[in-house]
């Protein structure tokens, strides 16, 4: 069970690592008020410094209130497994496409998803991953020419 | 044994002048071409890219389907990446302009122009000094004058940092001995309307950029970066044409001649029959009458250079811009 | 004025044809399909057409690729209304509200609210430009970076000020959009910031990617959580429906009229459409008599950013053409056609090319009404798909957003972020994060920089050149008091107000399980 006291941390945590991030890589550039005006830093660095500040704060609240945090439930288990059971095949989405290219990775996770998630008859699955894709190559390919990410295959059959 | 390098010589003759010929023959598209712009929509890269694109749908020269996508993010660095990612795809094609060798020397960048295959330069554009049409300077000469009176404070506007409209500010602050303060925009067109608003006090746009703005009674050119003259030409206004522009160094600025080549390139190691298709390709679309009549109305210098003398042209202007980068202290490294 | 009444019959004459009708339709519904679809917006329809204006006479093509870019900007709040993913970046406001209407069963109301406000709007930015032509045009020339800097101040302060939420929690997001807009090439400097020599990040952060994250995926998150169904979505088709929400249209006259104002204001300066319908919509926020309803599903928080919204878009063409200032991407790609077709923006448009401009104006009118009507004609097509069971339609939403995310740029890294934005999102939206602030801060965050630094640049350094005239000086310290507002507020012992804006962390005690 989530808690909101853990996801309040977990987040401002994130945020105070961002904020890191950013104080690094503005601390390289010139961060002054130069003579004229603010330099190319300037802004990036406070932005940074401000962000550090307020997520520190968001964490000293969430722990004065750590008491009440603690009973709210922000995700229970089974909407939880939910979203996760959304969540990862999207990642596998994304991770497929980088090699195989966006036409055939959205096949599969549309096939995938349709058929053992959504647990719908197979022609079902498979009608809707064919049809989305071809539409979509369809629309974006020959008729507004913007090209997609492509891998192998449409190399193979020479349409990328 | 100085027979051999003569038979060498004209054997390689022959070689070279079959070669194109020869070449066509052994690659041509099999997939559809993207021609990558490095700039935005609408930019002029783009509209560049767009009327070779069009000159060639009209006339059949490429047998496969075109499309061009705006790469413009990071000054065009964007594009230039993404054409180190095709490497050996000649199906990429890769518009630009001087960006492309002047980028590496400003940004700390993955690749250098040397990795790119050069295939051909289309145009050059050429660069005029504007001032506000009801302004107090009525020619380049009373701008200077000006500039010198009080240092550092007139306005040039230009359109990004450490690109041409700067490297031609601190040249002509070299050449006439003056000081300006130079405000970055985002593209030409920017520039124009400050320039018409009267937010900078002179701006150094391509002839395209501002004709509107010219023929609108808001800006006036007062001189061009040519070591002569437009040749003459129909009238722009309703008394004057672009022949009737004086040289800058003919006023006080002796910046004898500045353009900007419109460079083509194809992504790193392709094989030389696809440059050689490429640059035919180029040469042909250069002489249909879309092609003409783009470059008439955007006042460019429809010089085609291709080969081994792009090679040279790219070597003398990467020569001279770096020791003007050097010496204003922009390089990176 | 007169004389432009003349000159728009002139206009009607011109853009009166068979044929030219026909390419308004067609235009039209293209712009629907491009506007629809997240991966797809205006400026990739336009540029798709352009090889075809290119045998065209000019009027032709300009009332071809305007009626496109009418088409689009309709079509971007289907999908911001339906499934919170706004298809253009202008309908983001549009969700706000929208979207909560929709899962309440209320998406026919809320699509025939949008499209009809929208049409108000762009009838009002219209009338603007066919009276006040040559005076608007000279205006946007005093325009220099401290009144830009001006005009984003106040859009900004006017959108953040009148926010709920906690103020810290505001804070967070609103460091987060700045310092993600600051990602890439800082123009004013040249150098890479933030990029970490990551040649991913040179072209900077897009604003769509993130907001395809944070709304689209991010959405479909928290609604998978909530079951395994869309909750409350009516898949039934009611005509009538759409009738009783028009009849009910001119209570809210008084929310299209200032949404109206709001958009031709931003319209004619450097704001934008999308600035325009932000601050609309924090402006209404503010000052509606329903304020309390807002974000739960309130018409008039539909209302006001979509006036706002089509005002300036059709506003904007005024300094695009007289004066070649591209005011979004669409007029950059349309501006690019003008050249090509051998015209050259500038004042002596209006005087030599009447045919062109007063035709192009009149198609407007047209071509709106046309939009219009097309677009409540899909209406019960798209609310038909909200009927389509979640398991077939959610990992079809998935893949239309990471088609969308990848065309941006067309780039494989954007998919990255935008699960990562997703992932964000979805946090963000559990602890009561406020996200409109982190998108309006990517938009204009950047441009107000660049603004202030030019200004600057200008007066070597010195604040003081915000002042220096009436215009942008009041502006300015219009933004002021509004940052101010909830102080004020306090100070004239307007409680309410003040409570709204700075009570401490008001959402603690809400919880969404």
């Amino acid at each position: 069970m989530l808690t909101r006291f853990h996801l309040e941390l977990g987040f401002a945590a994130l945020v105070l690592l961002i904020g890191a991030v950013g104080l690094i890589g503005s601390s390289g550039l010139d961060f002054g008020w130069g003579a004229d005006g603010p330099q190319a830093g300037y802004f990036p660095f406070r932005v940074a410094l401000i962000m550090i500040a307020a997520a520190a704060l968001v964490g000293v609240q969430a722990f004065a209130n750590r008491a009440a945090l603690r009973r709210v439930v922000v995700a229970k288990p089974e909407g939880l497994r939910r979203v996760l059971g959304f969540g990862l095949p999207i990642i596998g989405l994304v991770i497929v496409a980088q090699w195989l290219g966006l036409y055939v990775a959205m096949a599969l996770y549309l096939l995938a998803v349709i058929r053992w998630q959504g647990r719908r008859p197979w022609h079902t699955a498979l009608g809707v991953a064919l049809g989305v894709t071809i539409v979509t190559f369809l629309v974006f390919e020959l008729w507004f020419q913007v090209p997609l990410l492509k891998g192998p295959l449409e190399i193979m059959l020479g349409l990328g | 044994m100085t027979l051999l390098p003569k038979a060498a010589l004209a054997l390689g003759a022959v070689l070279l002048s079959t070669l194109p010929a020869a070449a066509q023959q052994s690659w041509k598209p099999t997939r559809p071409i993207e021609f990558v712009v490095t700039s935005g929509a609408g930019g002029g890269t783009d509209v560049f890219a767009r009327a070779v694109q069009a000159a060639i749908n009209k006339h059949d020269l490429v047998p496969t389907s075109v499309v061009v996508t705006n790469k413009g993010g990071g000054s065009g660095v964007e594009g230039f990446v993404y054409g180190t990612g095709a490497k050996g795809d000649p199906h990429k094609v890769i518009f630009g302009t001087n960006n492309a060798w002047t980028l590496p020397m400003v940004a700390k960048t993955s690749w250098t122009t040397d990795n790119f295959t050069p295939v051909a330069i289309m145009a050059f554009d050429e660069f005029m000094l504007w001032t506000k049409a009801d302004g107090p300077y009525k020619t380049a000469a009373e701008f200077v004058a000006a500039a010198r009176e009080k240092p550092g404070t007139l306005r040039m506007g230009g359109s990004q940092t450490h690109d041409t409209d700067q490297t031609l500010t601190v040249l002509i602050e070299k050449a006439a001995k003056i000081q300006l303060k130079y405000i970055p925009y985002q593209g030409g067109g920017q520039v124009g309307v400050q320039l018409a608003g009267g937010h900078v006090e002179a701006n150094t746009n391509n002839p395209s950029e501002s004709i509107g703005g010219w023929r609108g009674g808001q800006v006036k050119p007062v001189c061009v970066f040519r070591k002569e003259p437009f040749p003459p030409g129909p009238k722009v206004t309703e008394t004057q044409g672009w022949s009737d522009v004086p040289t800058c160094a003919s006023q006080g600025i002796p910046v004898e001649e500045f353009n900007m080549p419109r460079t083509i390139f194809l992504p790193p190691g392709v094989p030389a029959a696809a440059q050689a298709y490429w640059a035919d390709v180029f040469r042909r679309a250069s002489e249909t009458p879309e092609w003409k009549d783009y470059v008439a109305r955007t006042n460019q210098n429809g010089r085609f250079v291709s080969g081994d003398e792009m090679r040279q042209v790219i070597k003398k202007e990467e020569a001279e811009t770096r020791a003007i980068f050097a010496e204003a202290g922009w390089l990176v490294k | 004025m007169l004389a432009n009444l003349d000159a728009l019959m002139h206009g009607f004459t011109v853009a009166l044809t068979g044929y030219h009708i026909m390419l308004m339709v067609g235009g039209v519904l293209l712009g629907i399909l491009v506007g629809v679809l997240p991966g797809l917006g205006a400026p990739n329809g336009v540029t798709l057409m352009l090889p075809l204006t290119f045998s065209m006479d000019p009027v032709s093509a300009i009332i071809l690729l305007t009626s496109l870019y009418w088409g689009a900007l309709f079509g971007g709040s289907t999908t911001s209304i339906l499934f919170n993913i706004p298809g253009e970046p202008s309908s983001v406001a549009t969700t706000f509200d929208g979207y909560p209407m929709a899962r309440q069963g209320r998406a026919t109301e809320a699509l025939t609210f949008a499209f009809l406000s929208a049409g108000f709007g762009a009838l009002v930015g219209i009338i603007v430009i066919t009276l006040l032509s040559s005076a608007v045009a000279s205006f946007a020339l005093r325009f220099g970076p401290p009144e830009y800097f001006a005009v984003y101040a106040l859009a900004f302060a006017s959108f953040v000020a009148f926010g709920g939420g906690a103020p810290v929690k505001t804070i967070v997001a609103l460091c987060l959009g700045f310092g993600f807009g600051m990602v890439g090439t800082d123009t004013v400097s040249g150098s890479m910031r933030l990029t970490f020599g990551l040649d991913e990040l040179i072209r900077g952060i897009s604003f769509l990617v993130v907001v395809i994250g944070l709304f689209g995926l991010g959405e479909l998150l928290l609604t998978i959580e909530e079951g395994p169904e869309f909750k409350g979505a009516s898949g039934r088709i009611d005509p009538r429906a759409m009738l009783r929400a028009a009849a009910r249209m001119p209570r809210y006259w008084f929310a299209m009229l200032r949404g109206s104002a709001v958009g031709v204001w931003m319209g004619i300066t450097p704001g934008g459409p999308t600035a325009a319908s932000f601050m609309s919509y924090g402006i209404a926020r503010r000052t509606s008599r329903n304020r309390e309803n807002f974000g739960k599903g309130e018409p008039e928080g539909v209302i006001a950013p979509e006036t706002a919204d089509h005002s300036a878009g059709t506003a904007a063409m005024l300094p695009m053409l007289s004066l070649g200032i591209p005011g979004s991407a669409t007029a950059a790609v349309m501006l690019g056609g003008l050249m090509i077709w051998g015209l050259n923006p500038g004042p002596m448009l209006f005087i030599e090319q009447r045919d062109f401009v007063w035709g192009m104006i009149a198609s407007m009118y047209l071509g709106n009404v046309i939009g219009v009507v097309l677009v409540l004609a899909t209406v019960p097509l798209f609310a038909a798909m909200l009927s389509v069971s979640f398991s077939i339609i959610g990992p079809i939403i998935v893949t239309v957003c990471m088609v969308g995310a990848y065309t941006v740029a067309g780039a494989p890294f954007d998919l990255w972020l935008a699960v990562a934005f997703g992932a964000i999102g979805y946090m963000m939206k559990k602890l009561d994060y406020p996200m409109a602030p982190l998108i309006l801060a990517m938009v204009i965050g950047d441009k107000a920089e660049d603004a202030f630094r030019q200004s600057m640049l200008s007066s070597g350094g010195s604040v003081g050149i915000l002042w220096s005239n009436w215009l942008s000086g009041t502006l300015v310290t219009l933004a002021i008091l509004f940052l101010l507002w909830p102080f004020l507020a306090l100070l004239l012992g307007r409680r309410n107000a003040a409570e709204v804006a700075i009570s401490p962390d008001a959402g603690h005690e809400e919880t969404r399980a």
